[in-house]
């Protein structure tokens, strides 16, 4: 509303009277890029970078983790803090979201599809959607189902061998 | 939270069941050999050559052996995926692969992928492809000696398109560089088509590509002109000289040899059965006609020599690779 | 007539029943797997080919081909709806089409793509009936300086595409250029950034890469903000594009045929160049191009109709010379040759049934694609209805199994995980996952063609200036470079947001939304990613799946490339 056109200025001096380190938090972010650039850029030398007559494995790589560590580097400086939302409690939440996924990869492999498919849903539906506990099951066997015959029967893919399958395949 | 109580109680389930699984083949297994389902593992996606010959093969294995045969495509890593899954397999002749060479060779010299010629039982052959020296139609060279030339004169001034940076014909070409002096500028293209398109647009002077089936017609019509073929002896179909007979004897590695291998272990009785039906598939008219007539070898090739041909492939290639 | 006996022995092959049924076949099963996140065209004809060894063979091709561009058309609605886009091709759509959906105009957004994808289509099959010779011709001058010129062409596209800082993009555009390299080097075989992994030796999957970041990402991130996951809420204010809408859209779909049509068919990257200058093009004759990133029908109309007629005229090249331009058309190939009909110059003098038959179909195809998809719209748009929570749940759940049927590999499923986290980490620091996906896209062709040029020319940088395509292609790119910083100086803000309207934005924000940033992911969530990429290739998202759908693995040896199997006869 009234704020001047620079926004990251006002962000500037309004952290000063806050905390200083706080208002630089956010430059984590290019910093972190700055670090992947100048691992790949160690790496791609390693590589061999040849010259451009034979140009070698690392050249090219080496090209361009120097673009991006460059950018990075520059982004350090002056990425207004206003492009970065703070963190909350609920980052937490994602983190259970997150184990649940690898668990189902895990489980995929393991016991096949249906039975982490349902408790897949049933876990997304029910805690992280706030489905009511009949609709969470309800959706959960029919989706499990529905995406079985879809994908094994319809289109043939391969999924790993399940230990539900064969009873419900006939 | 109840859902992740079940989820515990599941994945202790999953680690039980896990524990369960089937061990080696027992003697009676061997004899009554195939006693369910085969896999026949294709290195590449449906569509492709390998895999269409897969099919054919294993629609007649499917008749022969009296077992469902399933080929199951597992593309990636130029073949590797597909041989990991066949060596975690149990060497019982369940579970088969179609292979390349020197793909399959060239492959696991240059990385480390997993696996070895070792970890194969060979069963035979299926087909084989050869490979030529390639130009376009308005191309000066008309002979193999006028393109070498121009490369002595002028080094880096002949490019050779091939099609790929690790197979065969990347290999070859710097075989002749290396023994025979002749400087080549090897560029790798993704597969033939891009060869034959650099050719079409003169971006490469020349291309080592198989002379398979896709490219045959574009010889026929003049498009493009053949120099050398790798071969032994001269092909019936196409009108070119091979480099044994210009006074390259060395050049007779970039044929690909398409065959059919079993995990390593795999019993002998097994291996045996399998070359017997290879060996019969080779002389069925309607399955040789399906592989194409030009590419099934006159005489088959089975487990001995297809293993050799491994030994064999290594051993030409492993310097080459090896820089 | 020559042209018009053709055109009438294509449509009497067409018309026939078995063919129409299959014309049908082809565009729904296209049309649901283009829905289905992850199953893209390539798995899908991969898996069907089989079943087309006893069909005729332009009934094969017929629905093989339908299949394709029936996947055009559906690969549409997920990224509209649920940010998902399905292959290269959906990218460049995520950017307004998404952000449409937001607003509650899902249903202009994807009533336009329809009404554009048809007429990019049948203005391709047009194009495809008189022009395919010459342009085959053209289509081969394309040598790797060309592509270099082209790919950085396109890279140069994708930094000006996003609503955020131009540097950001350029960031990311290097970061998705590094992800690029992992895997084989094109050239000498060696293994990069592999870290030992044999599943990495083909690099990442494209669909991996972009589910991860766009839709998972999306969900995690919806996760963290508010109790209940949701994703699109606004409600939903009409279903059908309105008269200015249309009004709107015209020119956009007008120059995004033409331009689509003629990338096209350049075998490789044609497809998702076509989609991203589309996008750049409106963006830049817009009068207020502020709009863009933010919800403009332009911005979808222009590349999803670019995208669909670069699928059409990639039947170009092999049907005139028998070169296919990425992996779906590689597929259809090798179904033709396990026909016994290997697709060259003599295919329209020998096979005129395949070769105009396939070109009435297509016509006959956008049709029925059309009508399929008018009342589809109200369908889909529907799904909106359904709460946050189950929609996020069954997405997430199909985008997994989706991404695993790509290469029956549970890896890709891990990468998805991988990029959601970064894709969940880039919305929360102001990055956009657009420029990334897109020159991880670019990235391989561009480092293949340049490292070729390089051994063409014996290292020597003047190839790419003295040749007349790549030359003129560079001089337009420092003209563009030229003219932005011209303006953009004029506006100010070279590092920061360039848009006026950024500007105008930030304007509005209270001195302490600024300073906790929330203002800013308020305006965020409205906004952004980048558009649509149409297909790279479809089919070819680029390398990746380029590399891994290929036959023969094409970086590795090709030995077995070999159509070797069936016979002339």
């Amino acid at each position: 509303m009234s704020a001047p056109p620079s926004a990251s200025g006002t962000v500037r001096e309004r952290s000063r009277d806050r905390s200083v380190l706080a208002s630089h938090l956010h430059r984590i972010a290019p910093l972190l890029l700055v670090a992947l650039g100048l691992l790949a850029l160690f790496q791609a030398r390693d590589m061999g970078l040849g010259e451009l007559t034979a140009p070698g494995p690392g050249l090219w790589p080496f090209l361009v983790a120097v673009l991006l560590t460059g950018t990075a580097a520059v982004l350090v400086f002056v990425d207004p803090a206003e492009d970065y939302e703070p963190w909350t409690p609920a980052t937490v939440r994602i983190m259970g979201g997150l184990v649940s996924l690898g668990l189902f990869i895990v489980l995929f492999e393991a016991l096949g599809f249906i039975i982490p498919a349902f408790l897949m849903l049933a876990l997304w539906l029910r805690v992280f959607g706030r489905e009511p506990w009949r609709w969470s099951l309800g959706l959960a066997v029919a989706g499990a189902v529905l995406f079985h015959l879809l994908f094994v029967e319809a289109l043939g893919v391969p999924f790993p061998e399940g230990v539900l399958e064969p009873v419900l395949g006939g | 939270m109840r859902p992740l109580r079940l989820l515990a109680a599941l994945v202790l389930t999953a680690v039980l069941a896990g524990c369960g699984d089937d061990a080696a083949p027992d003697a009676e297994a061997v004899a009554d050999y195939p006693t369910e389902e085969i896999r026949l593992l294709v290195p590449y996606t449906a569509g492709g050559p390998t895999d269409i010959a897969a099919r054919a093969l294993g629609q007649y294995m499917e008749e022969q052996l009296g077992q469902p045969v399933v080929v199951e495509n597992l593309p990636g890593a130029s073949g590797a995926t597909a041989y990991l899954e066949l060596i975690s397999s149990p060497a019982d002749g369940h579970t088969l692969s179609m292979t390349a060479l020197p793909t399959a060779v060239l492959n696991y010299l240059s990385n480390d992928v997993g696996y070895t010629r070792e970890d194969f039982a060979p069963v035979g052959v299926v087909t084989q492809v050869p490979s030529g020296i390639v130009v376009p139609a308005d191309s000066p060279y008309q002979d193999l000696e006028s393109l070498f030339e121009a490369a002595r004169q002028d080094p880096g001034a002949i490019t050779v398109g091939t099609p790929g940076a690790t197979n065969t014909h990347a290999a070859e070409t710097r075989r002749i560089t290396e023994l025979y002096d002749v400087p080549l500028t090897v560029v790798p293209f993704e597969g033939g088509s891009e060869v034959r398109t650099a050719l079409l647009g003169g971006n490469v002077s020349a291309g080592f590509v198989n002379l398979s089936q896709d490219l045959l017609p574009a010889i026929e019509s003049g498009e493009l002109r053949v120099l050398a073929v790798g071969t032994e002896e001269r092909l019936p179909y196409v009108d070119a000289p091979t480099f044994v007979e210009l006074g390259y004897p060395e050049l007779t590695q970039s044929t690909t040899t398409f065959g059919v291998i079993a995990p390593a272990g795999t019993p002998e009785e097994v291996v045996a059965t399998l070359e017997d039906t290879l060996r019969s598939a080779s002389e069925d008219p309607e399955v040789v006609a399906a592989l194409e007539e030009r590419y099934v070898p006159e005489e088959f090739i089975g487990s001995e020599e297809l293993g050799q041909l491994f030994v064999e492939t290594e051993e030409t290639f492993r310097d080459v690779v090896g820089d | 007539m020559e042209l018009w006996d053709g055109i009438l022995q294509g449509f009497s092959v067409a018309l026939d029943p078995t063919n129409l049924l299959y014309v049908f076949l082809g565009v729904l099963i296209g049309t649901v797997i283009g829905v289905l996140p992850g199953l893209g065209p390539t798995a899908t004809i991969a898996l069907l080919l089989p079943l087309t060894y006893a069909i005729p063979p332009e009934t094969a091709v017929i629905l093989l081909a339908g299949i394709y561009y029936g996947s055009m058309y559906g690969g549409t609605i997920t990224s509209v709806l649920l940010r998902l886009p399905g292959e290269a091709a959906a990218v460049v759509t995520t950017f307004d089409g998404y952000q449409m959906a937001r607003q509650g105009r899902a249903g202009p957004a994807l009533g336009i793509a329809a009404v554009g994808s048809f007429i990019g289509g049948i203005v391709a099959v047009i194009g495809l009936a008189l022009l395919a010779p010459p342009l085959a011709e053209l289509a081969v001058e394309f040598g790797p300086p060309e592509y270099v010129a082209l790919t950085v062409l396109g890279i140069l596209l994708v930094t000006y595409l996003g609503a955020g800082s131009v540097l950001k993009s350029l960031s990311m555009a290097a970061l998705g250029l590094l992800l690029a390299t992992i895997g084989q080097d094109p050239i000498t075989g060696t293994t990069r950034f592999t870290f030992d992994q044999v599943s990495l030796f083909d690099g990442l999957d494209f669909v991996a890469v972009a589910m991860g970041l766009f839709g998972v990402g999306e969900i995690l991130h919806s996760l963290e903000r508010t109790d209940a996951v949701r994703a699109v809420t606004s409600k939903i204010k009409h279903i059908w594009p309105t008269r200015k809408d249309f009004r709107d859209s015209s020119g956009a779909i007008a120059r995004g045929s033409v331009l689509g049509f003629f990338i096209g068919v350049l075998p490789g990257g044609g497809g998702v160049i076509s989609s991203l200058a589309s996008y750049a093009m409106e963006k830049r004759r817009a009068k207020d191009s502020s709009r863009f990133g933010k919800g403009a029908i332009e911005g979808v109309a222009g590349p999803e109709t670019a995208n669909n007629a670069s699928s059409t005229s990639a039947f170009i090249p092999l049907l005139t010379l028998g070169i296919p331009a990425n992996v779906v058309l590689a597929l259809i190939f090798g179904a033709l040759l396990i026909q016994g009909i290997t697709p060259g110059p003599q295919l329209i003098d020998q096979e005129p049934g395949i070769f105009w038959g396939v070109i009435a179909s297509m016509f006959i195809g956008n049709l029925m694609l059309l009508m399929l998809n008018i009342p589809l719209v109200g369908v889909f748009v529907q799904l909106l209805r359904v709460r946050a929570g189950i929609l996020a749940a069954f997405a997430l759940l199909v985008t997994m199994t989706g991404v695993f049927s790509v290469n029956n590999d549970t890896f890709d499923m891990w990468v998805v995980l991988v990029f959601g986290v970064i894709g969940w980490l880039m919305k929360k620091t102001g990055f956009e996952p657009g420029p990334l996906v897109l020159a991880f896209v670019l990235g391989s062709i561009l480092e293949r063609a340049f490292r070729q040029s390089m051994l063409l020319s014996g290292g020597s940088l003047e190839i790419f200036v003295t040749r007349p395509i790549s030359g003129t292609l560079f001089g337009l790119m420092a003209l563009i470079i030229v003219i932005s910083l011209v303006t953009t100086r004029r506006r100010k803000s070279v590092f920061g947001r360039v848009e006026a309207e950024d500007l105008a934005e930030s304007e509005e924000a209270t001195p302490s939304d600024a300073a906790t940033g929330s203002t800013a992911s308020r305006q965020r969530d409205g906004g952004p990613v980048v558009g649509r990429d149409p297909d790279v290739a479809e089919g070819d998202p680029g390398a990746e799946a380029v590399v891994r759908a290929g036959d023969p693995d094409p970086r590795a040896g090709n030995d077995p490339d070999i159509p070797s199997s069936r016979g002339d006869r």
